[in-house]
């Protein structure tokens, strides 16, 4: 276990150095200040923006396009700060060309799907947690085909209930190759 | 008592100012001190005979204690001017509040009166604070009346301190504050010291100038044609860049664009063109009268520390030997039995990019020896055979396309800086991103970091603010400046706490002065300095370290042949004046004999062999 930081520390320097501009660094918390959670520097460090999860991004484009671009703003800054919540700036939404206006009609959207849990504040940015809790888990999760292609496939599934391999899918049932 | 105060890990918290002359280029004289304990309230006055008699500060200045200033460097000169010991821990309110508005502070400035302004604390007008500070500029003697205004008005900067320091606490990062606070105690150590000048060369230039730049017109103007007397034509200009067949950047308007920076790009483009370039500098203002030295021959003034966005020093261009042209740095020359060494980090900003990016190829081009040469075997543009002999043209082009990535140059600026077409500058880019996909992931991160958070900071947490209107080649080249700016003022702790004499940084060097009998030993000490601070900064990466030394009776001369003939113009020039019955300088000032022997003598700024070139450390 580490010695408690003094600047006394021979090694106070080294210890004391962000590792947020390094790449390969250990993202996260950075150091601990005598005065508490002062930190406020964020990492760019390692992967910036961490997978989108596409279920998450397909359920916000059905509520609206603009509710997706917000999607993007939201992860995006969530890969930076390697966490869930983040306030979402007018800065931020700017980049995509979006404005206050249209996260004011977004963000009620996103929160209504179950998307994204909104602390709101005056006169400062919204703090947004992306919420990944109301998704569907690996097990239950079902991705709902178009109805033509799914008639396709189901003509063509194999009695023990399988599809056939895609090569074999395209010769006639009971055809010989 | 506010409670962030109590909870500061300190036993003592001293607020104190300094009222003091200051004449150009000479030490502080202080005559006035306020200085109060913050949490029992302790006040300390004291003026004139009762500051100076002091041996030791009137307050605590060990481990134990908080030393609080704005703008503490100047209370450190003073410190230095009593031979007071320096507090061990300094924390300075300005260079803190510089990093909480950096980027944002616009016209107000980072004085006192606006960082009160900034937090809706009472001041006085910054008039009053004028007519007080041109009080204490004009030194003693003082009327009982004047005493008691400038106690007073001492006091309320004190007093400001104290209501600020707990408005700015709950911001502040104090453990990476007291490593800002650490560095303006080595600038005062710097600013106490100086660069030693050649006065007698110096009262030489400023009484012939006139003449001199006379002389420059009438033989690098004449060279050029473009001069009619001191004034430059530009459809003379126009002609002549047509006659040689050289493309030079318009403005919208079409008419040629003619300032510095485009004449530094079309320099270094076509070296034919470096001595117009210097000629110009020499004619625009440039005020021989303005450098400040003092009487001991010294040349000081405010190194402006935290002064730029990046955190670099912004000292005066007119007062710094540094500012002016190149060539007037030949007035540098070490008193008799020392000499000065200037020592440069190798690459230091190609090696930032490579080791905070992560590019291990970047590492490896660095780690060569030679990175521009190496950049381009690892483009596969030269044979991995290849020497600086061999491909000397690919390499300058590689290494301006390497470097000028660094700041995000784009491929018009490094088509006018390589001399070449458009077409082979978007050659050069593209290959440097193939070969360093790694650096440009990184790049770009940082850049959206600055644009999506709105502020960027370097390792030791020195933030810029993302700017309403920002400009991207800003955020890019950010972390490589303003990184090697954390690494310049570590060298300086390091090197001034040893205990070397650290004369001036240099953006990425080091100038040092030693006793020739002790001169090996500071050049190892300060080289030992600068690569402890780059092991700090770059997480264990070493950085090379390259050492000029110029030893008593020779003079520091500028690489650039240009610049040393324009020093050998400028004698001349002087030598012609004085023949054709000039009066020659009457104070050739007061440390050094009015005449030169033939050792000495300004032209020789090659007479003696003691000109050394010392490559050292160890790349990683």
């Amino acid at each position: 276990m580490r010695a408690p930081l003094s600047f006394e520390s021979p090694d106070f320097l080294d210890r004391i150095r962000l590792s947020g501009t390094a790449a390969g660094a250990n993202p996260g918390k950075l150091s601990a200040s005598p005065q508490g959670p002062r930190e406020h520097y964020l990492t760019f460090a390692g992967p910036f923006v961490r997978p989108i999860s596409l279920v998450w991004l397909g359920k916000a484009a059905a509520v609206s396009h603009t509710a997706a671009l917000v999607g993007v703003v939201l992860w995006y800054l969530a890969g930076l700060r390697h966490g869930a919540t983040v306030p979402l700036t007018h800065r931020s939404l700017a980049l995509l060309g979006l404005d206050r206006h249209a996260s004011k009609r977004a963000l009620p959207a996103l929160e209504r799907a179950g998307l994204i849990a909104v602390e709101r504040h005056v006169g400062r940015a919204h703090l947004v947690t992306i919420r990944t809790d109301t998704l569907p888990t690996p097990a239950n999760r079902t991705v709902k085909r178009a109805p033509a292609q799914r008639d396709h496939w189901l003509r063509h599934r194999r009695p023990d209930g399988n599809h056939p391999p895609r090569s074999v899918r395209t010769r006639a049932q009971g055809e010989r190759p | 008592m506010h409670a962030d105060l109590l909870a500061l890990p300190f036993r003592e918290l001293w607020a104190a100012d300094f009222e003091f002359a200051a004449p150009d280029g000479e030490r502080p004289r202080p005559f006035c001190l306020v200085a109060r304990e913050l949490r029992s309230g302790r006040t300390v006055k004291l003026f004139g005979d009762e500051l100076t008699s002091l041996a030791a500060p009137p307050y605590a200045v060990d481990k134990d204690a908080l030393f609080i200033a704005f703008y503490a460097s100047a209370e450190m000169t003073c410190h230095l001017a009593l031979g007071w010991p320096m507090p061990e821990h300094v924390l300075d309110l300005f260079t803190e509040y510089r990093c909480l508005t950096n980027g944002h502070l616009g016209a107000k400035g980072a004085s006192l009166l606006a960082a009160l302004f900034h937090f809706g604390l009472p001041h006085i007008s910054a008039l009053d604070k004028e007519a007080m500070r041109n009080l204490a500029m004009r030194g003693a003697p003082f009327s009982e009346e004047e005493r008691r205004q400038l106690l007073d008005y001492c006091a309320s900067d004190v007093d400001a301190l104290e209501a600020l320091l707990p408005k700015m606490l709950p911001t502040l990062d104090l453990l990476r504050a007291l490593v800002r606070g650490r560095f303006m105690k080595a600038a005062a150590r710097i600013e106490h010291r100086g660069v030693p000048i050649d006065v007698p060369s110096l009262t030489s230039l400023r009484h012939h100038w006139n003449g001199i730049q006379e002389r420059f017109v009438a033989t690098i103007g004449a060279e050029f044609g473009v001069y009619e007397g001191k004034r430059f034509r530009r459809d003379l200009f126009a002609g002549w860049l047509a006659a040689h067949d050289i493309p030079w950047p318009l403005h919208p308007s079409g008419e040629l664009k003619l300032d510095d920076d485009t004449f530094g790009d079309m320099a270094h483009a076509y070296p034919m063109m470096k001595p117009l370039h210097q000629l110009r500098q020499a004619l625009s203002g440039m005020r021989l009268a303005d450098l400040a030295v003092g009487a001991d021959g010294r040349n000081r003034c405010l190194l402006s520390a935290f002064g730029s966005v990046t955190g670099r020093n912004q000292p005066s261009n007119s007062r710094f030997i540094f500012g002016p042209s190149a060539w007037l740095r030949s007035l540098i020359q070490p008193p008799p039995g020392h000499a000065v060494a200037y020592l440069d980090w190798a690459q230091q900003e190609f090696a930032i990019a490579a080791v905070l990016s992560g590019d291990t190829s970047m590492i490896a081009a660095y780690v060569s020896g030679d990175p521009y040469l190496a950049f381009a075997k690892q483009a596969g543009a030269v044979p991995p055979s290849a020497t600086k002999q061999t491909h000397k043209e690919v390499r300058d082009q590689f290494k301006l396309c390497a470097l000028g990535v660094l700041y995000g140059m784009g491929a018009d600026s490094l088509a006018r800086q390589i001399g070449q077409p458009v077409a082979r500058a978007r050659e050069l880019l593209e290959l440097h991103r193939r070969t360093y996909p790694v650096y440009w992931a990184w790049s770009e991160r940082a850049l959206n970091h600055a644009l999506l958070c709105g502020s960027i900071h370097t390792t030791f947490g020195w933030t810029a603010h993302t700017a309403l209107d920002p400009n991207p080649r800003t955020y890019r080249n950010f972390p490589m400046q303003a990184n090697g700016a954390e690494m310049m003022r570590l060298a300086c702790c390091f090197a001034t706490e040893r205990g070397f004499g650290l004369c001036a940084p240099v953006h990425d060097a080091l100038l040092i002065e030693a006793p020739l009998t002790e001169l090996d030993e500071a050049i190892a000490g300060a080289e030992t300095a600068m690569r402890d601070a780059s092991v700090m900064v770059l997480s264990g990466f070493a950085l090379r370290t390259d050492a000029k030394v110029v030893r008593h009776p020779d003079r520091f001369v500028h690489d650039s042949p240009a610049a040393t003939r324009m020093w050998k113009l400028a004698w001349n020039a002087v030598a012609d004046l004085e023949r054709a019955g000039a009066i020659a300088p009457q104070d050739p000032g007061p440390s050094r004999p009015g005449t030169w022997d033939t050792a000495s003598h300004p032209c020789n700024l090659f007479s003696s062999s003691s000109v050394d070139q010392i490559a050292s450390g160890e790349g990683a």
